[in-house]
């Protein structure tokens, strides 16, 4: 379709204006006169609404430390790379948080129309002491607004200045063709990837290694020590320590999620996240005896999470989440490879099968830089608790329940 | 205005700099007279209008964040706009948004309004001569730049409506045009 007549009386109009209408300005400054005094108390509310991002921000620092604080104990791995990780964090959410304003908070003028007086005797909420509250609510107004107007009802005849919202946003400066209120997000898809901090324990003594199973059997570490393997281990080792170590890497996960916006704030969550959980337990006696087991699990996971907006910008969105997840272990592998004194003896593999849903719940809080109404990036440390399913195969989840991940993804939005 | 000056402008109203606010007043409100025209028509509710709009941006101009060239003026303008409309919505007549059958709009075709050779103040008197409703929705989707569906939520009316009253804002428009066209060429 061709706009172009649009264009043209759109610039044509923009440059248009008319002369100034006599003793305006005078009524204004009058007008400015009274209200001074009172001028400040509406702000007081609006600072409220900017803490916000500062303290969703805050919480969601706090909690990468307590994530740092776990896997700094038990993983020494790269301490570099979390760092460099923390860092970015910071410059995420750092400089975003100061920009957004408050959606629509707007006080409501100051003073009574004219002819609004005329009109109607009963509005006089030009008064000082109306506004403040008028202020108050307006920021409730502001979602509840839109909703009014979207259902058609027609509104009371004389609103005054309570009626809820502006039509635009005048306060929140926007780009222009900005998809202002109302618009609001009917549901996103997002693209992650994430780690879950490892674990590692070692104790004296043999782990237990029984070919048949090859995993970890048992491992749970208070009954891992007893079993010894028969193949001569008692007589090579002629008193020297033992010792067993089982890592637990970093599981890396990967996912598509999909959220439904049951309100502005409020949305459920579901997808698919896939879990790579890599383990390795190494037994060494000296230089004579050494037994390594490689063990790969892969899990798939449905989450059902329930979110909210804590706040919502242009630029910048703050959320929090919780819910919980059931995951199923698709396939299993593991190989333990003997040594001794460094000659390969032994290697041996196989196929692991967990049959219980492995069952967790979690929370997250994310700051997301919404790149343009579509497209946003986020970044979301969380803490998930894995209930023991009673496998006997060891897993991180079941050495290291309390787990503290940090996520990064990318997210679609649809209108 | 330059962004030095526009800057300069907006600190020195926070501060309750009167003769930056003047400065302001005067710069745009031949500019925001106009605009608020286009949705009201009786010029003493302009008046009153537009001086709640000033009194608005000056007292919340702590609010207002800077965005660059531009961003001030359309930060003025959509405060104008708000407050046009919220006029309109107290004032409303229960048939501003009845679809009534306009013959002027009816009998002409669906050619676009040939605006660009019409002097801006005949597209001015014309616009505000667009029936109560239409006018807004006109306004609002061509120089607002706003989807039927906003304006829908807006104005509290169906995305339909505010489509045909645009579509027959549209042909009246064009029609006017047409008989100015033939007043004017003689």
């Amino acid at each position: 379709m061709d706009r172009q007549w649009e264009k043209q009386l759109r610039e044509k109009m923009s440059q248009y204006s008319q002369s100034e209408p006599d003793g305006l300005w005078e009524d204004i400054m009058h007008r400015m006169d009274e209200i001074r005094p009172i001028q400040t108390e509406p702000h007081r509310k609006s600072k409220n609404v900017f803490l916000l991002p500062f303290i969703a921000a805050a919480a969601a620092v706090a909690a990468f430390f307590i994530v740092m604080k776990g896997t700094g104990a038990s993983d020494p791995g790269s301490p570099a790379g979390r760092a460099a990780i923390l860092a970015d964090a910071a410059e995420v959410s750092l400089p975003e948080i100061p920009s957004p304003v408050p959606a629509g908070s707007l006080e409501r003028p100051y003073y009574t129309e004219k002819k609004q007086e005329e009109r109607s005797s009963g509005n006089e909420n030009g008064a000082p002491t109306g506004i403040q509250e008028a202020a108050a609510s307006d920021i409730h107004e502001d979602n509840d607004g839109r909703d009014t107007h979207i259902s058609g009802e027609k509104p009371a005849e004389d609103e005054g200045f309570t009626m809820g919202g502006d039509y635009f946003q005048d306060l929140d400066y926007k780009e222009k063709g900005r998809k202002s209120r109302g618009n609001r997000k009917r549901f996103s898809t997002s693209l992650s990837i994430s780690n879950l901090t490892g674990s590692r324990q070692a104790y004296g003594g043999y782990g237990t290694i029984q070919p048949a199973a090859l995993s970890f059997n048992g491992i749970p570490v208070k009954n891992a020590i007893s079993a010894i393997p028969g193949n001569g281990i008692l007589l090579l080792n002629r008193g020297n320590e033992s010792s067993t170590e089982i890592r637990h890497r970093q599981p890396v996960r990967a996912g598509v999620t999909f959220k439904y916006y049951l309100s502005d704030k409020w949305g459920v969550e579901t997808g698919l996240v896939y879990s790579y959980l890599a383990s390795r337990m190494e037994t060494v006696n000296s230089t004579m005896y050494a037994s390594n087991t490689d063990q790969q699990l892969h899990y798939l996971g449905i989450p059902l999470r329930l979110s909210y907006n804590i706040f919502d910008s242009k630029y910048l969105t703050v959320y929090a989440s919780a819910g919980g997840m059931a995951e199923k272990c698709i396939s299993g592998s593991a190989r333990t490879i003997v040594e001794i004194n460094g000659t390969e003896t032994d290697n041996t593999a196989g196929r692991i099968n967990i049959k219980p849903l492995q069952w967790s719940v979690s929370a997250e809080a994310g700051v997301q830089g919404n790149i343009n109404d579509f497209i946003g990036i986020y970044i979301e440390p969380g803490a998930s608790w894995h209930f023991d399913n009673g496998s006997l195969v060891s897993t991180v989840y079941k050495e290291k329940p309390l787990n503290f991940n940090l996520e990064f993804g990318i997210r679609f939005s649809f209108r | 205005m330059g962004q030095d000056r526009e800057l300069q402008l907006v600190t020195d109203i926070r501060k309750g700099d009167r003769s930056a606010m003047s400065d302001l007043y005067r710069y745009y409100i031949g500019y925001l007279r106009a605009l608020c025209s286009r949705y009201v028509t009786d010029d003493d509710d302009v008046n009153d209008i537009l001086q709640s709009c000033f009194i608005k941006i000056f007292t919340s101009m702590d609010r207002f964040q800077y965005r660059g060239q531009g961003s001030l003026k359309a930060w003025i303008s959509r405060i104008t706009v708000n407050e046009s409309l919220r006029f309109l919505h107290r004032n409303r007549k229960d048939d501003a948004f009845k679809d009534s059958i306009l013959k002027e709009a009816e009998e002409s075709d669906d050619a676009d309004p040939e605006v660009e050779d019409i002097p801006a103040d005949v597209l001015q008197q014309m616009i505000r001569d667009l029936p109560d409703g239409y006018r807004s929705v006109f306004n609002l989707y061509v120089l607002e730049e706003k989807s039927h569906r906003e304006i829908a939520e807006m104005l509290g009316i169906t995305e339909s409506t505010s489509a045909s009253q645009f579509h027959r804002a549209k042909k009246i428009l064009a029609a006017r045009i047409k008989e100015y066209r033939k007043r004017t060429n003689g």
